[in-house]
C-alpha cells in the first residue's frame, strides 16, 4: 500500500510543484495553512507516514505547527521542514523540535524521492540485523550473530583504543567528531552515488569503523606519529579479526585505517591510489577528518565559517573529489546543527 | 503552449530545469507558471524596502525565491537569492538598485504569462 504524505505548504506554486513530485510514489495530501493540516491531523493521523511543513507560512508557521502537532500527541510520523535557507534560527528550531529533515527549494526530485525512500525503508527496517547483514554480503541465517559478534569486537577495540589513549593522553573528541559526521555523510553520499542505499545498521557500523581510522598511531611513540607506517599497523590490527560475522567492519575499518591519507590525485599514501580507487568511505572518511580539522578550529559555528571551510578545502588541490565536497555542502543544515549543539562555543 | 516556453526561455528561464522538476509534466509546469503573476502581485518587496521594513522585505524575497526557484525562473532566482542574503546580512547598499532590476524582469515574465 501506497504511503500517504501530508504536505502543508502556502504557496499554491511550490504546493503543487511538491504534490506532483510526491505523486509519482505515494498519496498525498495538500494543506494551504497550518491549522488545517492540524484538523486534518487529528481525524487522519493514523493513516498519514510523514509530514511536510513549509518554515515561512503566514499566521501560524511551520515550527508553531510542528510544536502543535506534538503538544496535540500526534508526534508518530516523519517529520520534513521546508525551506530555502538554513539559517541559523532554522538550524536552532530544528534541534529544539527533533526535526530530522529539510527540504531545500527548489526542489530536486529525484534527490528528494531517494531521501524519502531511504528514510521510510529506514523507519520500517530500523535496527534490523537481517537487513544489515544483507547489504554486508553475509547470510542472513547468520544475522543475530553477525551483530552481535560486530558489537563485542567493537567494543574490545574500544577498550583497547581508550586505554591507549588515556595513557597516552590524547583524547578522543575528534575520533567521536569524525564518526559523527561519517553517519551524516554516509546516508547523504548514498542519495547521490549509490543504487541501493545504505540500511540505518550499516551506516552505523561504517560511523563506528571511522572512529578508528587513526588507529595505527598506537605502535608509535609521540615523537613517531607521522610515521606513514601507521596506516598499514592500523589496517593489520583490525584484519586480526577473520570472523565472517565481522566482515562488514573489518573491511570498512582496515579500508579507512589503511587509506586515510590517499589524495584524489595520487599522490597519497601508503598506495599512491587515485580517483575512484579509493573506497567510498576512504574517501569520505579524509573529507571528515579534514573538515573537521579546518571548521573546529574556527570561532563559531555559522554558514560563514561552513564556507569558509569549504573554501579551505577546494583550495588543498588534489586531495578531494570536489563532488564530495559539493555534497558536504549539501548537508550543511546538519552539520551546524551537529557543531551547534556538540561543540561547545567556548572551545 | 510550447509557444509560451520558447519566449521565456528567451528570458532566460531555464525550461529543461523546469521540466525535470515537474516530472516531465509539462500542462502542470506550464499551469504553475501562469499562476505566478497573481503570486508575484502579493509579493509586497518594493513596499517593504520603501519602508524600509527589513524584516518585511526579507520574507517577501524569501517567499519570492522559493517560488522562482521551483519554477525555475533562474533571472529572478539568482537576484532574490542575492536580496535575501543582503539583508540577512544587514547589507542595504543598492539594493533599491536591485530591486529595481528583480520588478523589470517580473514584469516581463508576467507580460508574457498574462498575455499567454
Amino acid at each position: 500500500m501506497r504511503k500517504k504524505i501530508l504536505i502543508v505548504e502556502d504557496s499554491e506554486i511550490d504546493r503543487l510543484t511538491l504534490k506532483n513530485i510526491l505523486s509519482s510514489q505515494y498519496k498525498v495530501v495538500a494543506m494551504d495553512n497550518g491549522y488545517a493540516a492540524l484538523q486534518y491531523l487529528a481525524r487522519m493521523h493514523e493513516e498519514v507516514a510523514c509530514v511536510m511543513l513549509d518554515v515561512q507560512m503566514p499566521i501560524l508557521d511551520g515550527f508553531e505547527t510542528l510544536r502543535l502537532i506534538r503538544e496535540s500527541g500526534l508526534d508518530d510520523m516523519d517529520i520534513f521542514m521546508i525551506s530555502s535557507e538554513a539559517t541559523l534560527i532554522n538550524v536552532e528550531r530544528s534541534l529544539k523540535y527533533g526535526v530530522k529533515q529539510f527540504i531545500a527549494k527548489p526542489f530536486d526530485a529525484k534527490r528528494l524521492l531517494a531521501r524519502i525512500s531511504q528514510m521510510f525503508n529506514e523507519t520500517g527496517s530500523h535496527g534490523s540485523a537481517a537487513s544489515a547483514a544483507k547489504g554486508a554480503g553475509v547470510p542472513v541465517s547468520r544475522a543475530e550473530i553477525d551483530i552481535k559478534e560486530t558489537a563485542e569486537f567493537i567494543l574490545k577495540l574500544n577498550g583497547i583504543y581508550k586505554y591507549y589513549m588515556k595513557n597516552s593522553s590524547i583524547s578522543d573528541e575528534a575520533y567521536v567528531r569524525v564518526s559523527d559526521l561519517m553517519k551524516i555523510l554516509l546516508p547523504e553520499y548514498a542519495v547521490h552515488k549509490m543504487n541501493e542505499p545504505y540500511t540505518t545498521t550499516q551506516i552505523d557500523i561504517i560511523a563506528k569503523a571511522a572512529y578508528f581510522y587513526d588507529l595505527g598511531q598506537m605502535f608509535f611513540d609521540a615523537k613517531d606519529r607521522k610515521n606513514e607506517a601507521h596506516t598499514t599497523m592500523g589496517a593489520n590490527m583490525v584484519w586480526l579479526n577473520t570472523s565472517p560475522g565481522c566482515r562488514f567492519f573489518v573491511e570498512n575499518c582496515a579500508e579507512m585505517c589503511l587509506h586515510h591519507h590517499e589524495r584524489f590525485d595520487g599522490t597519497g599514501f601508503p598506495h599512491q591510489l587515485s580517483g575512484d580507487d579509493i573506497t567510498d568511505v576512504s574517501r569520505l572518511c579524509q573529507l571528515a577528518i579534514a573538515f573537521d580539522s579546518f571548521f573546529y578550529r574556527l570561532s563559531d559555528v555559522s554558514n560563514r565559517m561552513f564556507d569558509l571551510t569549504l573554501r579551505d578545502l577546494r583550495a588543498d588541490s588534489g586531495k578531494f573529489d570536489l563532488d564530495l565536497i559539493s555534497m558536504l555542502g549539501e548537508a550543511r543544515l546538519e552539520i551546524i546543527r551537529y557543531y551547534a549543539k556538540e561543540v561547545p562555543f567556548d572551545k | 503552449m510550447d509557444n509560451i516556453l520558447e519566449k521565456l526561455a528567451a528570458l532566460g528561464v531555464d525550461i529543461k530545469d523546469g521540466m525535470y522538476r515537474f516530472m516531465d509534466n509539462k500542462d502542470l509546469y506550464i499551469r504553475c507558471l501562469q499562476k505566478f503573476p497573481a503570486q508575484a502581485e502579493k509579493c509586497t518587496l518594493h513596499s517593504d524596502l520603501e519602508a524600509k521594513d527589513y524584516e518585511a522585505a526579507v520574507q517577501s524575497a524569501h517567499a519570492m525565491k522559493g517560488v522562482t526557484g521551483n519554477l525555475s525562473i533562474t533571472p529572478l532566482f539568482t537576484r532574490y537569492t542575492d536580496m535575501v542574503n543582503r539583508l540577512r546580512a544587514g547589507n542595504t547598499d543598492g539594493l533599491e538598485d536591485l530591486e529595481k532590476e528583480i520588478s523589470t524582469i517580473q514584469e516581463e515574465v508576467c507580460s508574457i504569462l498574462k498575455n499567454s
